[in-house]
């Protein structure tokens, strides 16, 4: 037996299994006793958890809200509230010019200067081309290659190569391949590394030739060579599996080592670590900014980072941006854009007018109605905390009731801020909210509503 | 009053009949019918629930049953029929679940839903039953691991999910979700083990 038992035959006997080899073990293994102890516990505690649900009422309320929506249209996926009171700045005008079409041109010439590593993207969570240099490509099996922009899709059993590409998944994760063949990983994602390196920060598994290496929000790197594969960990834990003998062993960090192929997990050298950095995990992107309209060579920075000169595509996070263009020949300029997700943006050389399109208001008299009609239904939220007042005569405070309300005056969400109230007064305000009837504002809106809490005279 | 079924196991194979009602119900809402998407919705929410059970917090809860079937509207077109629909659902549930646990829109009470008390009159085995408050740390504890945990954690060992489906439903490999469950299962024992509300679980004689 192994100095330790394996997790499997740990809940084995937590779970009450007799065996008599474990047992043997147990009488002399005084950390394998006090991990079983904690097993035990861990199992107690999960089993005497009580499942919570919703009520039937709940269920009928989803329905109700679900099936408006679908009648009226489901959202973009990246939905942009607006605050009643707060103006929203949608995305900036600019010159009214029709983009033609990006191009793809057929690229006939294999890789020769980067190194074709296989990715491995979720086959659920789309993968997503967020940033693509002119010479970014790819192909499937053996058909040709192609360019690759952003917005593009890759899907299982691509080949990249590009001296500059990110690959993004709706989850967060992001791929970065770097001239030199090596990815940087911030997430989720698999990468069969066929020479080169990977940096990693998060959940990532890194098949190197016989190795596999694993992590749980480690941070660390795997270079493959041609007969050498090193891990090297910065903080974390990774666990290296040996796909031939399905040996495993765990790497804490900082630390680094280095496999001949061929040789077994115990016979690795242990070596000072190296100096890389760790890479940086964006927010999901989510608006592709299209600079097609803007003379090749024009050099192209946002948010002080330089990107280089056209052509090339990519994708930014929701929000504002400051974007620095310089034509060649010509003085820089500046401005910012606001990106909504969905929406493509097209970046031109601006006209001397630009302005910023605020979103719509909602209409004063709908909302004067629906003010009314919060008014008129007022007693039913001030009995939620009646009872909570005369309680508490000394209390006073405010509590912002939030509602999201759709287009037809349907409380879709209910939440309150604040807390001087107890939480059966703020889960009746929340349930009462819902019920609301309100008169129609034409869009869906976010609404704060502030009670004020007194025990004064009405 | 509406009571919780006994059976805490995540099925993913639904009985036959209901199966060929959802098939027919999954052509039609493919197809756009919004009546069949109703049908989809009344055959599949509890299940759906109990599946985001301690996946999503409490108070969360309504909210991605919600997200879950617009999800479902949105994708069902992708749907092609090469596993069960109830097997496709149950990916969508936990990507949405796993999706929810990064939008942090406005901090607000933490609402208790009014839900039916389950009560379950046989005697435990150990005779351990969670108060309420104990209830709350516990799904407190559960919060604090990283979503990714938490997903492997629950849906394992509170849901009796199988490593396979649950490596399919996540999208990674078996040796990632056992991996994730060593480090989840490490980090609540150390987590309950530091509530002293909670550290009686752990006492006891040698193993």
């Amino acid at each position: 037996m192994s100095a330790h038992l394996s997790e499997e035959q740990l809940e084995q006997v937590a779970g009450g299994v007799s065996d008599a080899t474990l047992d043997a073990h147990l009488g002399q293994c005084i950390d394998c006793r006090t991990a079983v102890r904690s097993a035990r516990g861990r199992r107690r505690l999960l089993k005497a958890l009580t499942p919570y649900t919703l009520s039937d009422m709940a269920f009928r309320r989803v329905e109700a809200r679900l099936m408006e929506q679908v009648e009226d249209g489901l959202p973009s996926r990246w939905p942009a509230w607006l605050v009643w009171g707060a103006p929203v700045v949608a995305a900036a005008a600019v010159a009214l010019v029709v983009v033609a079409p990006w191009e793809r041109a057929p690229v006939d010439a294999p890789v020769t200067k980067v190194a074709v590593t296989k990715v491995t993207p979720k086959p659920f969570a789309t993968m997503v081309a967020t940033f693509a240099s002119p010479d970014a490509k790819v192909r499937y099996g053996d058909d040709a290659w192609r360019a690759l922009v952003a917005s593009d899709e890759v899907t299982s059993g691509a080949a990249v190569s590009a001296s500059r590409l990110t690959l993004a998944t709706l989850t967060g994760a992001r791929l970065v391949l770097e001239a030199d063949g090596a990815f940087a990983v911030g997430g989720q994602a698999m990468v069969v590394l066929g020479a080169g390196a990977v940096t990693a920060a998060g959940d990532a598994e890194v098949l190197a030739g016989a190795r596999r290496v694993t992590s749980v929000d480690a941070v660390f790197r795997v270079e493959r060579t041609a007969a050498e594969v090193m891990v090297d960990v910065a903080s974390g834990e990774v666990l290296v599996l040996d796909e031939g003998s399905s040996q495993r062993r765990a790497l804490r960090g900082p630390s680094r080592v280095r496999w001949a192929d061929g040789t077994a997990l115990e016979a690795g050298v242990t070596e000072a670590r190296g100096d890389w950095k760790a890479p940086v995990a964006p927010k999901a992107p989510a608006a592709r900014l299209d600079v097609g309209a803007l003379p090749e060579g024009t050099l192209l920075a946002v948010d002080d980072l330089s990107y280089g000169a056209t052509p090339f595509s990519f994708m930014l996070d929701e929000g504002r941006h400051k974007v620095q263009l310089t034509p060649p020949g010509q003085p820089t300029q500046e401005r910012f854009v606001d990106l909504m997700g969905g929406q493509p943006f097209l970046l031109a050389l601006a006209p001397p007018a630009e302005r910023e399109v605020e979103a719509p208001e909602p209409d004063a008299r709908a909302l004067a109605q629906v003010m009314a009609d919060l008014k008129r239904q007022t007693p039913r939220l001030r009995a939620c905390y009646e009872k909570w007042l005369k309680a508490n005569p000394n209390a006073s405070g405010q509590v912002d009731l939030v509602l999201v309300v759709s287009a037809r005056g349907a409380v879709k969400r209910a939440s309150v801020k604040g807390d001087p109230i107890s939480a059966e007064s703020a889960a009746c305000l929340k349930t009462t909210a819902k019920a609301l009837v309100l008169s129609p504002l034409g869009s869906e809106q976010e609404l704060e509503v502030p009670l004020v809490l007194t025990t004064g005279k009405r | 009053m509406t009571w919780l079924d006994s059976q805490a196991t995540v099925a993913v194979q639904a009985p036959r009949m209901r199966e060929a009602m959802g098939t027919s119900a999954v052509d039609r809402a493919k197809a756009g019918d919004v009546s069949a998407f109703r049908e989809l919705y009344a055959t599949h929410h509890r299940q759906v629930t109990r599946q985001l059970t301690f996946l999503v917090p409490r108070a969360d809860l309504e909210d991605v049953v919600q997200d879950v079937f617009i999800e479902v509207f949105r994708s069902i077109k992708r749907f092609e029929g090469k596993s069960a629909f109830t097997t496709w659902l149950y990916r969508v549930t936990v990507h949405v679940a796993m999706k929810s646990r990064r939008k942090h829109t406005r901090s607000r009470l933490d609402i208790v839903e009014e839900v039916p008390e389950q009560v379950d009159e046989r005697p435990r085995p150990e005779d351990v039953s969670l108060s309420s408050e104990r209830q709350a740390r516990v799904e407190a504890l559960l919060e604090k691991l990283s979503p990714k945990k938490r997903a492997v954690l629950v849906m394992h060992d509170l849901q009796g999910v199988d490593a396979q489906t649950i490596a399919q439903a996540l999208d990674t490999n078996i040796l990632t979700v056992r991996t994730r469950l060593f480090y989840a299962r490490r980090e609540l024992e150390a987590l309950a083990k530091d509530d002293p509300a909670l550290a009686e679980f752990f006492e006891g004689g040698e193993a």
